[in-house]
């Protein structure tokens, strides 16, 4: 089906004889070709529940960024120079537990009351007061007023690392939201905010947002109308095909067959790496400590092969420092920039031939006290790619005698085994972040250390070391790029020398667009922002730059 | 009367096991909610968020009978709780939206299945012994048929293949609901291959029962005194002997009809459709306590009232129990 209701869509709409249907939706009369919507894949649902509390478990897609504005625009794909949003201005002390934000001083709220330095310090003490709230784990400890447009914010810690995560919280209106018992538990139904966007309407399958002329910024932002249909996994290929949808981030088999091809002026795909999916070992094990066994193993793989087989060939190999590339390439050092992970049989063998772990009669190699390599690797049946990879790195490894043999469990098995630590071996992902401390701090820190009950939230592998820490830290006290850059080459020898985990996939950012209608959106070629239309702050940089296509792609 | 009030008790004691069970299952299941939500959202919410999460949900760490008294106290309030994966949403509210679409859909191909299949049966019994049982073998293939995998074909051949239907939701995505001609053809449009699968993948089995039953009871002696007695043919059939093979057919509806309130789970989810099945395949992949046992629960009341009714049915149109009565 199409949107846009003109006589003219209808005849490119898909070949559904319900496409009369559409004539229908338009309440208002003929649309004009300026008010064609731009459809948005939304979350996999069949029927939208309506709530737009940002700070709530599961607002709808939108709701940050568009509605309710963050302080800054700050994407990965261009850590060091954040866009001024709410905030023209970012501070901070020397040690980095107090951050000065200056505001604009011509934003209104869409219900006409305007917007201060109170709705500022309402958000903040907020994260402070109602914990269920702060889901950026900001340690804040104050926020006040200094002045008509400045607000101070003070942290427990230096929060110099995390100045991305403060400049991408939504801003609430204080008048409205200090009415909530609590503002984590309250369904916005008829959201307020400052943002670019307006809610239109809403059903349970469709939502629609309106440009809000009042923007300080309306100019910018061409696509007057935002559409939000739902469609869940399994329909989203066909909707795909069909050319129902602009803008998605789904991970889709045989792109270019199912997608590209039936219009391949118009559409495209880009997945820049934006994780790393790595080989886990369990490090509180005795056997897994010895770097040589880790060592051996890594030389055993073929990461290329695992692009090719498991992700279609979508995606490069990953760096032996972890860092995703293209989102991180520049922080690669120098001494790093040319080094690639090398499949190396022979010499694998040899390693472990060394570190005694002779092969037994099966071929299987065993530990100096008899204990065979052979392990069972689980993960969640519902991850196609991983299961893929993990049968082929079961074969890689085949050929030096260690067997990690593939077991599919449900999401919340795996989840569990990997953050109780019940494994031995099993992969997981790290996800790059604001920057790439954020990664490195969820692949190394110490701070994820196990609770009382045993589990931990990130650095699954239970890395410990106290060099990596101090590293983390030196990063996250200084403002320094020059010190931080330092922080994180000296992390990088960490990850390439000891291998507290081994990189084998590179995870992308799952983005396709269809340009026919609007044009404009981010490529490998003019990389501004990461494509995903999920992302508060990259959402936000790609619709100031979106503009109608001429002539609808010549289709008149 | 005595019968009845026996069922009763019966009934009320098969309820308390579901609710207790409907309570314990979810809560035995391995994984746990909040870092689901973490893993799953992939880096979207800090892994440093999961107290402020579980903050959010109300996970307690409470003793389980503890929890339990919580829960019954809740369930008389009607308060099914807020959903996880939904959060903050209440339960109740998810399943208000879902259910019309489940009874709409389910119920009446149900129901229509139930007409058409037994409609046919008493004509197959009545035509007996003609060419027409060679349309037994066919039935019998269909009945057999996995209705997944039919169901999956048709989606293949019919929406995606030839795009004549579409392929899930429950009407088109560009219009908001209204009550207009088009909103309810797009309405019917979008059920109809869904209620085609469930019909085609169920009226044969009404057909073999009301075929067999029929057939069964125009052997009696009593019809053949009918018969003799010179009445018209219809009134033999339809009076004497379809009035009677009706009965187990009639248990088994009763039993379809309480069966429609869990949607069919598989055709909501092969053709996305907005209902009850759908719903509850989403609170399981999430793990949403809550919502699952919302769900159960109104599933499992449904069955429990449906063999209910189907009970005090059977006294009413069969005398020979309320004779053992």
């Amino acid at each position: 089906m199409t949107f846009n209701i003109t006589r003219r869509a209808l005849m490119l709409g898909s070949v559904g004889s319900a496409a009369t249907v559409g004539l229908a939706a338009c309440s208002g009369g003929q649309q004009s070709e300026e008010d064609r919507p731009l459809r948005i894949e939304a979350a996999d649902t069949t029927l939208f529940q309506r709530n737009f509390n940002p700070y709530s478990g599961t607002p709808l897609q939108g709701s940050s960024g568009l509605i309710y504005e963050t302080l800054r625009l700050s994407t990965p794909m261009d850590v060091r120079n954040p866009e001024p949003w709410l905030a023209t201005e970012f501070e901070w002390n020397d040690d980095g537990t107090v951050l000065t934000t200056t505001l604009r001083d011509d934003v209104t709220w869409t219900d006409g009351e305007s917007f201060d330095v109170e709705d500022v310090v309402f958000t903040f003490t907020m994260l402070r007061d109602v914990p269920a709230t702060n889901t950026s784990a900001l340690a804040v400890v104050d926020a006040v007023a200094t002045g008509s447009h400045a607000v101070e914010i003070t942290f427990e810690t230096p929060t110099f690392a995390q100045e991305a995560t403060v400049g991408d919280l939504p801003i609430v209106p204080e008048h409205i939201f200090s009415t909530f018992q609590d503002p984590s538990a309250e369904q916005v139904e008829h959201p307020v905010g400052t943002g670019p966007y307006r809610l239109d309407r809403f059903s349970d399958q469709l939502y629609t947002f309106i440009r809000n002329d009042e923007h300080w910024m309306a100019e910018q932002f061409e696509v007057k109308n935002l559409a939000w249909p739902s469609y869940t996994t399994q329909t989203m290929a066909t909707a795909l095909q069909a050319g129902d949808l602009d803008w998605t981030s789904d991970f889709i088999p045989n792109i270019e067959t199912i997608f590209v091809e039936h219009d391949p002026e118009y559409r495209g795909y880009w997945y820049p790496g934006n994780s790393i999916v790595n080989l886990t070992f369990n490090l509180e094990k005795e056997l897994w400590q010895d770097l040589e066994l880790r060592r051996g193993i890594s030389l055993a793989i073929d990461r290329q092969q695992l692009a090719d087989i498991a992700m279609y060939g979508y995606v490069e190999v990953p760096h032996p420092t972890a860092l995703p590339r293209p989102t991180f390439e520049e922080f690669i050092t120098e001494d790093y920039r040319d080094l690639e992970f090398t499949v190396d049989l022979d010499e694998a063998e040899q390693v472990l031939d060394d570190a005694g772990y002779e092969r037994g009669p099966d071929g299987i190699r065993v530990t100096p006290d008899g204990t065979p390599l052979s392990f069972s690797l689980q993960i969640p049946s519902s991850y196609t790619d991983w299961i893929i990879a993990t049968q082929v790195l079961n074969q890689q490894l085949g050929q030096i005698g260690i067997d990690f043999i593939p077991q599919g469990v449900s999401f919340g098995v795996w989840d569990e085994t990997l953050t109780m630590g019940n494994f031995d071996v099993t992969i997981s992902s790290v996800v790059a972040g604001h920057n790439p401390w954020f990664m490195y701090r969820s692949m190394l820190s110490s701070e994820y250390a196990p609770d009382e009950e045993g589990a931990v939230t990130a650095n699954f592998q239970r890395w410990k070391d106290e060099e990596s820490d101090q590293l983390l830290s030196d990063y996250a006290t200084t403002e320094d790029e020059v010190e931080q850059q330092k922080a994180v080459a000296g992390l990088q020898q960490i990850v390439v020398e000891q291998l507290p985990a081994i990189p084998v996939i590179t995870g992308p950012a799952w983005f396709n667009y269809n340009s026919r209608f609007w044009t404009g959106f981010p490529s490998e070629d003019n990389p501004y922002a990461l494509g995903q239309p999920v992302i508060t702050a990259d959402r936000t940089i790609i619709l100031q730059r979106l503009t109608r296509t001429e002539n609808d792609g010549g289709v008149t | 009367m005595r019968f009845l009030l026996r069922k009763l008790g019966l009934y009320v004691f098969i309820a308390w096991a579901a609710l207790t069970l409907n309570f314990l299952i979810p809560r035995l299941m391995p994984g746990d909610p909040v870092s689901i939500l973490i893993a799953r959202s992939e880096g979207q919410i800090e892994p440093e968020a999961r107290d402020a999460i579980a903050a959010q949900f109300g996970i307690t760490d409470d003793p389980l009978i503890v929890q339990y008294v919580g829960y019954l106290g809740d369930l008389a309030r009607l308060d099914l709780g807020v959903s996880l994966s939904q959060y903050p949403v209440p339960v109740i509210e998810i399943i208000s939206q879902s259910l019309p679409w489940t009874l709409a859909l389910v119920g009446v191909a149900t129901i229509v299945s139930f007409v058409l299949g037994t409609g046919l049966g008493v004509l197959l019994a009545w035509r007996r012994g003609t060419w027409s049982d060679h349309v037994l073998p066919a039935l019998t293939f269909l009945n057999a048929i996995p209705y997944f995998w039919m169901a999956l074909i048709l989606v293949l051949l019919l929406a995606v293949t030839v795009n004549i239907f579409p392929a899930g939701g429950g009407y088109d995505r560009a219009i908001f609901p209204e009550l207009s001609v088009q909103f309810v053809g797009s309405l019917i449009y979008h059920a109809a291959l869904p209620a085609l699968t469930i019909v085609i993948g169920s009226f044969a089995g009404w057909v073999l029962q009301m075929r067999n039953m029929t057939v069964t009871i125009l052997g009696e002696d009593y019809v053949s005194m009918a018969e003799a007695k010179g009445l018209p043919n219809q009134m033999v059939l339809f009076s004497y002997a379809a009035r009677n093979a009706i009965l187990p057919s009639v248990t088994g509806f009763a039993l379809a009809l309480g069966a429609v309130v869990g949607g069919s789970m598989l055709t909501e989810v092969i053709f996305n459709y907005p209902g009850l099945g759908y719903a509850l395949f989403q609170a399981v992949t999430a793990q949403d306590f809550p919502l699952m046992q919302g769900l159960f629960l109104i599933i499992s009341l449904a069955v429990i009232v449906a063999n209910l009714v189907a009970d005090i049915a059977y006294v009413f149109l069969d005398p020979r129990t309320r004779e053992r009565a």
